[in-house]
């Protein structure tokens, strides 16, 4: 296996390495799932953060390094990408790229913000209240990064050339469809229960089924397309032998 | 392998998975919203005799009146009659248009009533659904004037160029704002 197949696998896989860090911060360090209620009253949350401190700190601390490990899949999603678009000239490669660099913000930011809310639980109820709602409303309502990425990848992926396609055919529309589907978690500032808040069944369970099912659907895509090259790569390199 | 033959599916088969997927995305809102609907009853049919379904049952005939006219302009664009089928399109963008404006107005006449998109929960799906098809409807007519596009560029090229896949394909992304709007409209108006 030659070096460039090899080093776009080792980041296409980081995509399963940040998921199950994630899910393993937010369902047994973190015990964030289901989130912490937003209708929550300032003394309940803040009695809740002297109960569970070290399960906050230790879950955002785990949150922080899931999140870095979305940087190398972006960039195998890229390195796929420029495939289509060429390798001088490659715009929805780059704001693919670049874009994701918003949505790990989005990760990265509200973890840093949750230990900063557990670093003194004693303190007045309000203020750990605001860098509660801080840190929630930044991580479920940060749809727009999210958006603009998928629709670069989605762009570049219709646009293929379809006889000699890089991606699998319905990769384009799939991704177009989930950035469709990441608009359900804009609401969180609106409403502090019910389907649209930040707990609830639209902007929370539906938009997390889609950023889960996105992450491990475009692993799948990216990588069968990574590994197609490398058999393109060692049938050239066989007849160049020849 | 050429990718002219002509396919079973109309447009890019590809296509059905954000066709359907939207599809299934805006059946599971209306789930949500019978759920709550039956959580509190009367908050809901009490907030939903506020709306002007005079409005929303205008809007679904201009919808459909769109849908129509696409159809029509794949119809003259497969006959290579490049120009009515750019008369078609435009007249369908139109539609769009017309709609949005109609929802515009809607919008404005309930926040002139003192309603917004957190009085109650009522509102805050009628606001967050018809908000989340509007911006379809903005996309759909955007296609449809990026149809008419690529066949005027096809007919400077000479005819027969146009590509009626992708025309195919923009089609059917107008017939998915048009269904959504009819799978909305009944369940949040009328019910």
């Amino acid at each position: 296996m030659t070096y460039q197949t090899r080093s776009q696998l080792i980041a296409i896989d980081c995509a399963l390495l940040a998921t199950a860090l994630m899910m393993a911060a937010m369902l047994f360090v973190g015990k964030w799932f289901p989130p912490i209620a937003p209708g929550l009253d300032a003394e309940a949350l803040a009695q809740l953060y002297r109960e569970n401190t070290l399960n906050y700190r230790f879950g955002s601390l785990l949150m922080m390094f899931a999140a870095v490990f979305f940087w190398p899949f972006g960039a195998a999603i890229s390195e796929q990408m420029k495939r289509v678009e060429g390798y001088r000239h490659h715009p929805m490669a780059s704001i693919q790229l670049l874009s994701l660099n918003g949505l790990i913000w989005a990760i990265l930011f509200p973890s840093f913000l949750w230990m900063l809310a557990a670093f003194r639980p004693e303190r007045a109820p309000e203020i750990t209240q605001v860098v509660n709602d801080l840190g929630w409303l930044v991580f479920i309502g940060t749809v727009t990064p999210g958006m603009i990425q998928l629709l670069a990848i989605g762009y570049c992926a219709v646009n293929q050339d379809p006889d000699k396609p890089v991606f699998a055919p319905w990769f384009g529309f799939f991704n177009i469809w989930c950035a469709t589907g990441f608009i359900a978690g804009s609401l969180v500032a609106f409403v502090k229960d019910g389907a649209f808040a930040w707990d609830g069944l639209i902007s929370f369970w539906m938009a997390a089924t889609f950023f889960f099912a996105w992450i491990l659907v475009t692993w799948y895509a990216v990588r069968r397309a990574i590994l197609e090259q490398a058999a393109e790569l060692t049938a050239a390199a066989g007849e160049d032998a020849q | 392998m050429s990718h002219a033959t002509h396919s079973r599916y109309s447009g890019d088969p590809a296509m059905w998975v954000l066709l359907l997927g939207d599809t299934v995305m805006y059946s599971l809102f209306l789930v949500f919203f019978g759920y709550e609907y039956r959580q509190q009853p009367e908050v809901f049919s009490q907030a939903q005799s506020t709306l002007h379904a005079g409005f929303g049952f205008f809007n679904t005939l201009v919808l459909l009146t769109g849908s129509l006219l696409v159809i029509q302009a794949i119809r003259q664009a497969r006959q290579n009659l490049y120009s009515p089928a750019q008369r078609s399109l435009l007249l369908a963008a139109l539609c769009g248009a017309i709609f949005g404006t109609c929802k515009i107005i809607e919008y404005s006449l309930a926040v002139s009533a003192g309603i917004s998109i957190t009085s109650n929960a009522f509102y805050l799906y009628y606001f967050a659904l018809t908000g989340f098809h509007f911006l379809h409807v903005a996309i759909g007519t955007a296609v449809l004037l990026w149809m008419r596009r690529h066949l005027s560029l096809s007919q400077q090229q000479g005819s027969q160029t146009a590509n009626i896949t992708l025309l195919e394909s923009g089609a059917n992304f107008w017939h998915l704002v048009d269904l959504l709007w009819i799978l909305l409209f009944p369940i949040i108006y009328l019910v």
